[in-house]
């Protein structure tokens, strides 16, 4: 192919509409690339005038190629260095004398500069290799010899840039010759171009060299040749520029960046990583204070601030103490050690001004970030100087409390919170983290005063946020935003505070925060003539950080909380109002719909966080009992899809309420029994307009109600019980009957009514922590009645089911079988003391079972049929025979084993664990069944070899059981050793075969079985895995090393690091 | 300015497990280089990284027995029992039932808590 081919492919790559595929054009021209031509391809596309940038970039382009594929020896390494630089300096030489017709030029002169860094580094981490001829074999300062040579410019154009005897001697020489200090300035006050192109190679050098990370721990020289001349020429590049020059080039920012970066990552991996960047940082600070609105509108301002910014969430101790201090004046005017500078932090007001006068937010808070962040560097120093004694004896406490002052006036920014400004948000990480430091600060180092101080601090912090994170803001931003961002923002905003005040609450206590809070809530109503003299925003705002701190309390053993809001007598009925204004305020709009939910979300969770004040003073339950339900009622009524939407957050969050207190407050509430039995029976009706949700929640909620009527008996829960269910079963009934309900809502109604059974169910389960007195002592009189079930309670739900199930399409429908299983399991596992009404023994369990097996689709069903057999086998074990177990896996899994089981990873799983968890349970049932050695062992041996994890996992975990289970009797014991060693060999192939052929990632999978065979049959396994292996792969070496290693391995990590070398070899990936 | 270097523990993340498989087929291809797919994995912590941080808003709370923890080389390691894990603030919305206005409650037997600092570099 000729060059004028090339060129036109070139063109072609590079043009937006190419006349062939590109894929194509690329495959060519990467072949010349990688070929031995490509050197000379490159050395001729760079030397053309006439060639388009294009074409000249693929020349650059071209050379990166050849020094990534063909250098194998410093000779050519030299030869593709000196092209390089010869071209570079050509370009940049042509640039600066045109620089605005050689625009294009950049992107070349850039590509080069990036060759060079590569060789850069090659040169001089080759150190070790021999080199002949005149090769350099180290070099100091690619920055330098650029210069250099644009010095001697003219010496390289009289000969063309060609690389001839001459220009190679000349650069040999250049190459590491000191550029001194003068003659740099010198240079780059000749032409701002030359300034700004040896700021951008420098740059892109440090840029490249922190990409190099992975190799970080070798590149030990590098570091100490940038260290010993790159970083000096560079440092005296950037003060100069900052310090003299205004020009505003984001160059010198990107340079200043990059070698910020590079030097917070050097200094973590190397001595020669550490280097001083006080005099820039001063520089910055300097110039930084000189940027006003009318000098260049902040512009330099700006740009300096983001590069601190960045330092300080990354790298804050890379500035020094003195810059620190000066910033800390500039931010605040007053520094922790006594400085004061009004002049400087004028700058910082006059720039916040601007902002705020521009309406600049993101600038702002850009700005609020950077200052936050700077501020957390500190937080220690100052929570010490503040607070302990450990400060030095120069440290002025008035100067503090002066810092204080300030922090505090940054934190009470007078502006709308998220959306104006984001100091007040960002100050909240800052307090957080000085009131972590001062609980964790060791009590004897305290000052006498620091108490009284913390408690004066934090409460302004206190009394600062309450009226930040009003729904008021909230609502403005929402108003002023018109996306979601403003409204998540600003609930982040309020969940960061409520975390503060857990905080807080371990310097304040109840004393100073939980007591004030329920007395802001608690202190003012409404007043006679109807005026209202609270603030609803108040409350709810206060509402909304007591949740948060009531929450992690125990009420019910609270009792001077407790008397707290005993003495508040209007927070119940505020806490009242706030729900109802919420549930009656209007939702017309987005904002109104969001604030809505917002009033009702705080005064609810606040009513289910009193349930333990209630149990105390159940004298207001009911009143909140009543207002809920009448938010529930408002719920139903829907004019618009959007109000569908709202009323089903609403009704859930009602519901989960009334739940809570229902359950915490069941014997205070049980006086309610009836007018709750009513609501039942009215949301029940398949017309009512309720979830199916709030349906099941207030089933539940009903039975803790009915589970605390002791006082009367056995009897009296059986009655109302029945109650409940005969209302459950007409409505079945009902349903069932109606033929014209569409099938959907029929089946979704039906399937509800059962598991209000199962939520009847689970709230009758007692809870052993709240034992209630009279239960203990009638509990034989429960048992005995539940056992007997006089009124065929138990009966009467198996009925219920069966009716259900005997229409087939509820029989194969799984969301039926699963809750069928769910009420037959629910009283299995209960202690044998327990009463429950849906204690079935196993012959009704089994016999439902039996009888449905053959009406559903046992693909699906079988999960659930497992949960059943697994919870009964752990029920009745001891009743059971080898034999009823050989019945119960012939009938539930072997039948279905061939057509169904074995092609359905899922199944298999459910099958394997079914089998682990017997033998978890009594082993002695499965291993003297007739399918242990017919079936189970030789079957479960091919599943050793599975695609699927999770079958990888259940059959390694049953081999493992088999060879190691404490709940084997000695007969059991010595059965299955002896077992094993006749398969031994066999599984351990099977093992190994499986896990040669797995993925990287279920290698652990197989970790504990080859544990557990080595440590159970330490003599075997080895022969076992020496005769197996070769057969697998043929790489003895690893076979040998493997079977050594793994016999001296303890531990699961070292294990799993071994079987992972051994596949890792076998398969010939690398370690990654 | 984003310091070099990233923890490289999402690789054991189910999504950084199958992104090593894919890797693994890909070089017993022939398909790619090891240097490749070590520059790829590189990748994924830096990417894993910054959209866990950038684009996440959710809040989880841990409520249970705490019965290990150390700290060493920087991380801290947590084994919490019998806990009640809490996410909330997940604004795309949980499922109406049991999980309603954005958060749901998950009970977990066994926790273990592995918290590294994110400002330092690997």
């Amino acid at each position: 192919m000729d060059i004028d081919q090339v060129v036109r492919l070139i063109e072609g790559l590079y043009s937006p509409q190419p006349s062939q595929d590109v894929g194509t054009i690329q495959q060519e021209l990467q072949s010349i690339q990688k070929s031995d031509d490509g050197f000379l391809l490159a050395n001729e596309l760079l030397s053309n005038i006439a060639y388009s940038p294009n074409v000249k970039y693929f020349g650059a382009l071209t050379l990166t190629v050849q020094l990534s594929t063909n250098v194998d020896s410093y000779e050519i390494l030299w030869k593709i260095f000196k092209a390089n630089l010869l071209h570079l300096v050509k370009f940049c030489s042509q640039y600066v004398k045109d620089s605005s017709n050689s625009a294009s030029l950049l992107i070349i002169i850039k590509k080069l500069m990036s060759n060079l860094s590569l060789i850069f580094t090659n040169i001089n981490e080759w150190s070790n290799v021999e080199t002949s001829g005149s090769a350099i074999t180290h070099w100091n300062n690619p920055v330098n010899t650029v210069v250099l040579m644009l010095s001697h410019e003219e010496q390289f154009s009289s000969r063309n840039w060609q690389d001839t005897l001459e220009t190679d001697q000349l650069i040999h020489h250049l190459a590491n010759s000191p550029v001194p200090y003068d003659k740099l300035m010198l240079f780059i006050k000749t032409s701002e171009f030359y300034n700004k192109l040896a700021l951008m190679f420098t740059e892109i050098i440090v840029e490249d060299l922190t990409k190099f990370q992975s190799k970080k721990g070798t590149m030990n020289k590098m570091y100490e040749i940038v260290h010993e001349h790159l970083y000096i020429s560079t440092m005296a590049l950037i003060n100069v520029n900052l310090a003299e020059w205004h020009v505003s080039e984001d160059i010198l920012y990107n340079c200043i960046g990059a070698w910020i970066n590079y030097i917070s990552m050097a200094r973590n991996v190397s001595p020669y990583g550490r280097m001083d960047l006080s005099e820039m940082f001063d520089n910055m600070i300097n110039r930084m204070c000189q940027s006003t609105e009318a000098t260049d509108g902040f512009y330099q301002a700006e740009k300096i601030l983001g590069i601190l910014a960045n330092v300080f969430a990354n790298d804050p101790i890379i500035m020094g103490h003195p810059q620190r201090e000066e910033l800390e004046v500039i931010f605040l005017g007053v520094s922790r050690t006594g400085s004061a500078n009004s002049i400087k932090n004028n700058w910082m007001l006059q720039y916040m001004n601007y902002l705020v006068t521009n309406e600049m937010t993101d600038d702002l808070k850009e700005l609020a970030v950077c200052v936050v962040d700077f501020l957390l560097v500190n937080t220690l120093d100052m929570c010490n100087k503040l607070f302990t004694v450990v400060s030095s004896p120069k440290f002025n406490g008035d100067n503090l409390q002066q810092y204080i002052k300030v922090l505090l006036q940054l934190t009470n920014f007078p502006l709308i919170p998220v959306l104006q400004e984001f100091f007040s948000v960002r100050m909240v990480d800052f307090w957080l983290d000085l009131a972590d430091c001062y609980s964790n600060t060791v009590a004897e180092t305290y000052t006498e005063s620091a108490p009284q101080l913390a408690t004066e601090i934090f409460q302004q912090v206190v009394s600062i946020y309450l009226p930040k994170i009003s729904l008021l803001n909230k609502q403005k931003a929402m108003e002023a935003e018109n996306d979601d961002t403003a409204m998540h923002e600003f609930d982040d905003f309020r969940s960061a505070i409520a975390d503060l005040m857990e905080s807080l609450w371990s310097i304040l206590g109840n004393d100073k925060l939980t007591n004030i809070l329920i007395t802001g809530v608690g202190e003012n109503t409404l007043s006679t003539d109807g005026t209202s003299s609270v603030d609803i925003f108040e409350v709810e705002t206060m509402s909304f950080l007591l949740n948060t701190l009531l929450t992690d309390m125990n009420l019910r053993e609270s009792p001077w909380i407790c008397d707290i809001l005993d003495s508040c007598e209007f927070f119940v009925g505020n806490i009242l109002m706030l729900f109802q204004v919420g549930c009656e305020s209007s939702a017309d709009s987005i904002v109104a719909r969001t604030l809505k939910l917002d009033f009702v979300r705080t005064g609810s969770s606040l009513m289910g966080t009193m349930a333990g004040y209630f149990q105390q003073s159940p004298s207001q339950l009911s009143t909140c009992v009543d207002a809920l339900f009448q938010g529930l009622e408002k719920c139903t009524i829907a004019a618009s899809p959007a109000d569908t939407q709202l009323n089903d957050k609403l009704e859930v969050m009602i519901i989960k309420t009334i739940s809570t207190l229902c359950d915490a407050c069941r014997y205070e509430i049980s006086p309610y029994l009836m007018q709750f039995t009513t609501v039942f029976k009215t949301i029940m009706r398949p017309d009512s307009n309720v979830s199916t949700f709030t349906r099941e929640k207030l089933t539940r909620s009903l039975g803790y109600i009915i589970e605390a009527q002791v006082e009367n008996g056995p009897e009296r829960q059986a009655a109302c019980m029945l109650e409940i269910l005969s209302t459950i079963e007409s409505y079945v009934q009902q349903a069932l009957t109606i033929s014209e309900l569409p099938s959907e809502q029929q089946r979704g109604y039906l399937h509800c009514m059962l598991t209000c059974i199962s939520e009847l169910g689970t709230a009758m389960i007692h809870s052993s922590e709240e034992e209630n007195e009279t239960f203990v002592q009638r509990v034989a009189e429960f048992r005995n009645y539940w056992k007997l079930d006089p009124l065929q309670i138990s009966s009467k739900v198996l009925n219920l089911l069966q009716l259900v199930l005997s229409n087939p399409a509820y029989a194969k429908d799984m969301a039926f079988v699963e809750v069928a299983c769910l009420i037959l399991g629910k009283a299995l596992g209960l202690p044998y003391e327990n009463p429950h009404f849906l204690k079935y023994s196993m012959k009704e369990i089994m016999e439902f079972l039996l009888n449905h097996i053959s009406t559903t689709d046992v693909a699906l069903a079988l999960p659930y049929y497992v949960y059943l057999l697994e919870k009964l086998i752990k029920q009745y074990k001891d009743q059971l025979s080898p034999q009823d177990f050989d019945f119960l896996f012939e009938n539930f899994f072997l039948q279905y084993y061939q057509s169904a089981i074995l092609h359905d990873p899922d199944l298999l799983q459910t099958t394997i664990n079914f089998v682990n968890s017997v033998l978890d349970s009594k082993p002695g049932l499965v291993v003297h069944g007739a399918y242990w050695t017919s079936f189970l062992l030789p079957e479960f041996i091919k599943c050793l070899s599975a695609k699927e994890r999770f079958t990888i996992v259940a059959v390694t975990k049953f081999w493992c059981k088999v060879i190691n289970n404490k709940k084997y009797i000695r007969e059991d014991n010595e059965l299955t050793r002896h077992q094993f060693v006749l398969i031994g060999q066999e599984v351990v192939y099977q093992t190994m075969f499986g896990l040669f052929h797995s993925q990287r990632s279920d290698l652990s999978s197989y970790t504990d079985l080859l544990r557990t065979t080595m440590a159970k049959l330490p003599l075997q396994t080895p022969k076992w895995l020496a005769a197996a292996l070769p057969a697998i792969s043929k790489n003895n070496a690893a076979h040998e090393k493997f079977i050594s290693k793994l016999s001296v391995t303890r531990g699961s990590r070292a294990a799993n690091n071994v079987i992972l070398e051994w596949w890792l070899s076998c398969n010939a990936l690398p370690s990654l | 300015m984003a310091v070099p270097g990233y923890y490289e523990l999402y690789r054991r993340s189910t999504v950084g497990n199958s992104l090593v498989d894919a890797l693994d087929t890909m070089i017993s291809d022939g398909r790619i280089e090891a240097s490749l797919a070590m520059r790829v994995l590189e990748t994924f912590d830096r990417v894993v990284a910054e959209t866990l941080r950038d684009n996440t808003q959710s809040k989880l709370t841990v409520k249970g027995n705490l019965d290990t923890y150390g700290f060493c080389d920087d991380v801290w390691t947590f084994i919490v029992k019998n806990c009640q894990v809490t996410v909330e603030g997940n604004h795309e919305g949980i499922g109406h039932i049991g999980g309603s206005d954005g958060q749901s409650t998950i009970a977990v037997d066994k926790l273990r808590i592995v918290a590294c600092n994110s400002k330092r570099s690997e």
